[in-house]
């Protein structure tokens, strides 16, 4: 009886240290992080340093446990500096009056996806010509990209120890334009943060990297990369300001969240990966709106990778996001028909901000995304009274 | 002492009653504490784990699931102890036939963990030893895990069939719950048993003093 009884203390205090030690390797917690040299988020920055409202720099917000630190510092240091271009052509017309903006986000499946094709057919800018920029007559849109890819001479070799991701279809021969040949071919401001490497120096395509993106006819303020708790692999959400009608500021946020952790961090954490990742995303968001600019707008578009529409990452995010448009059911991974691509949307107090329109894009332009788009229709003060 | 005269299936809803129960079973078969210590930790072992498997996919549609899976994992392991030191402290055979069994599965595990590290870029040794884990808890509860298993693969095909927007999700997830279920079904089948078993051993020995 006291050997039975001794062994069931131990194991009870063993699963009790189990738990908390769990607990704290899977926090979502986000800190603030000054960028490094090398383009990546160093350690913690004390909040009275980050500069100015409605900065140009990049603002850095990282996972605050060491183990995704540690991690991510790795990954980051195989892939290249961000690009921030922020004033797109000054042909295109302002978000004005009671227009709307149009909100569209797509996983582009580093450069399957037909981009230009996509950008002409359901935006309505068409610059596939290579002539001048026709952009009159276009209705403000941002495009928010996952699997964004970009092209580089200057990426970091990569150590022998450094884990980087397979090279995603090795076969493919990629198009002349990277994310940031479009962004230019078409005028449109970009901030693009890359996360990881699309595979190794001695890869097929080793002279790429891959993120998430923003793209825009708007001019983007106050970049923000976040970048989120390491599951699997290296996930850096973005974000950025464009300004509505009246001057408020709305900030619109691209971010893909890992498919699947290791089978061990599954197991530890009850298959949370997704649900710690957006938890570390509402986070990082919340922080930034604290440390400013104000910008009560909030809309969030991605890839959530959810196998299901009632997965707890979306109910987070649903619940952060009470303004969500109501998803349609439909899923948008074409392989699988897995429900992974969706728009979230708060807008505080801000009442005059509305969305219309929510659905699925029914062509997938050669990804294996279909995307999603929404128009967040703008009532100026003057109007309702 | 009465013998469990509910089939098997039904067992399982008297649980947690045996938790207490079952404990006083253990404590009063002198001799058996190793037995019974070690039946306690391969069920907690067990039972943990097959919870945790079997709650983490619909835990992962609610707002709480890191707190739903610990729920999982802990009545799994709370039952586990109960089953385990039941049929420790009144079958030590039985015990440690599961205890080899949970090596078999454990061995499996390792097997096809080491296959997966090879082919998955970012797997390591942690994975491998997740795996192996995973195959010790059901080898540990060998029958009922594979009868849950099968149940759980044709109810989930059904569902598919039937309502295709369910699709490969909930085909997974009724196939990880109904490994869970049948593993823990096992456990209380063979604390069922053991108990009957007892019981016939003392109405034998009763006899045989008169």
């Amino acid at each position: 009886m006291t050997v039975s009884g001794r062994s069931r203390g131990f194991m009870l205090m063993g699963a009790v240290v189990l738990t908390v030690l769990t607990a704290c390797s899977m926090s979502p917690t986000m800190e603030l992080a000054a960028p490094a040299a090398s383009g990546c988020p160093a350690r913690g920055l004390p909040r009275a340093t980050t500069g100015p409202p409605d900065t140009l720099s990049l603002r850095w917000y990282r996972a605050s446990v060491e183990r995704d630190v540690r991690l991510s510092s790795s990954w980051c240091g195989t892939v290249g500096d961000d690009v921030f271009l922020e004033s797109p052509s000054p042909a295109f017309p302002t978000w004005s009056g009671e227009g709307a903006l149009r909100v569209a986000t797509w996983n582009y499946e580093v450069g399957a996806g037909r981009l230009l094709e996509f950008i002409g057919e359901e935006l309505g800018l068409d610059c596939r010509g290579g002539g001048p920029l026709r952009a009159d007559g276009v209705q403000p849109f941002v495009l928010l990209l996952q699997e964004a890819w970009r092209r580089s001479g200057d990426l970091p070799s990569v150590e022998r120890n450094q884990l980087v991701p397979w090279t995603v279809d090795p076969e493919r021969q990629q198009p002349v334009l990277d994310v940031v040949g479009v962004a230019r071919a078409c005028g449109l401001a970009l901030l693009y943060v890359p996360s990881a490497r699309n595979g190794p120096d001695d890869g097929p395509h080793a002279d790429e990297d891959k993120g998430n993106a923003i793209l825009s006819t708007l001019p983007l303020t106050a970049p923000i990369a976040l970048e989120l708790p390491f599951e699997a692999g290296r996930k850096v959400a973005v974000a950025a300001n464009v300004r509505a009608p009246g001057g408020e500021r709305v900030r619109l946020v691209s971010a893909h969240l890992d498919v699947a952790s290791t089978l061990f961090r599954t197991l530890v954490s009850g298959n949370q990966t997704r649900a710690r990742q957006a938890k570390g995303l509402i986070d990082g968001l919340e922080k930034a709106e604290r440390d400013g600019p104000l910008t009560g707008v909030v809309v969030v578009g991605g890839d959530f990778n959810s196998l299901a529409g009632n997965e707890s990452a979306l109910k987070h995010m649903r619940a952060a996001f009470p303004q969500s448009p109501e998803w349609d059911g439909l899923p948008t991974w074409l392989p699988l028909s897995f429900p992974v691509d969706h728009i979230f949307f708060r807008r505080s107090g801000f009442t005059n901000f509305t969305i219309e329109g929510y659905r699925r894009i029914e062509e997938a332009y050669g990804s294996d995304h279909l995307g999603r788009r929404l128009e967040i229709s703008y009532e100026s003060a003057r109007a309702r009274d | 002492m009465r013998p469990v005269s509910r089939p098997p299936s039904a067992v399982v809803l008297a649980l947690a009653a045996l938790l207490v129960h079952g404990t006083a079973e253990a404590q009063s078969a002198a001799g058996n504490s190793l037995e019974t210590a070690a039946g306690a930790a391969l069920g907690f072992y067990s039972g943990s784990m097959l919870g945790l498997v079997g709650t983490m996919m619909p835990c992962n549609r609610t707002l709480s699931g890191g707190r739903c899976t610990i729920s999982g994992a802990g009545t799994g392991g709370a039952l586990g102890i109960a089953m385990g030191g039941l049929i420790g402290g009144q079958n030590p055979d039985g015990i440690w036939s599961r205890a080899e069994n949970a090596g078999i599965g454990a061995l499996a595990g390792a097997v096809v963990g080491v296959g997966l590290r090879s082919a998955v870029r970012q797997y390591g040794w942690a994975d491998v030893g997740a795996t192996a884990a995973l195959g010790g808890a059901v080898g540990a509860a060998p029958r009922g895990s594979l009868i849950g298993a099968g149940a759980g693969v044709v109810t989930g095909a059904l569902v598919w069939w039937i309502f295709p927007k369910a699709g490969l999700p909930d085909f997974i997830l009724l196939t990880l719950a109904g490994t869970a279920v049948g593993g823990m079904v096992d456990w209380a089948d063979g604390a069922a048993t053991a108990q009957r078993d007892r019981a016939a051993i003392r109405q034998v020995f009763s006899i045989s003093v008169r």
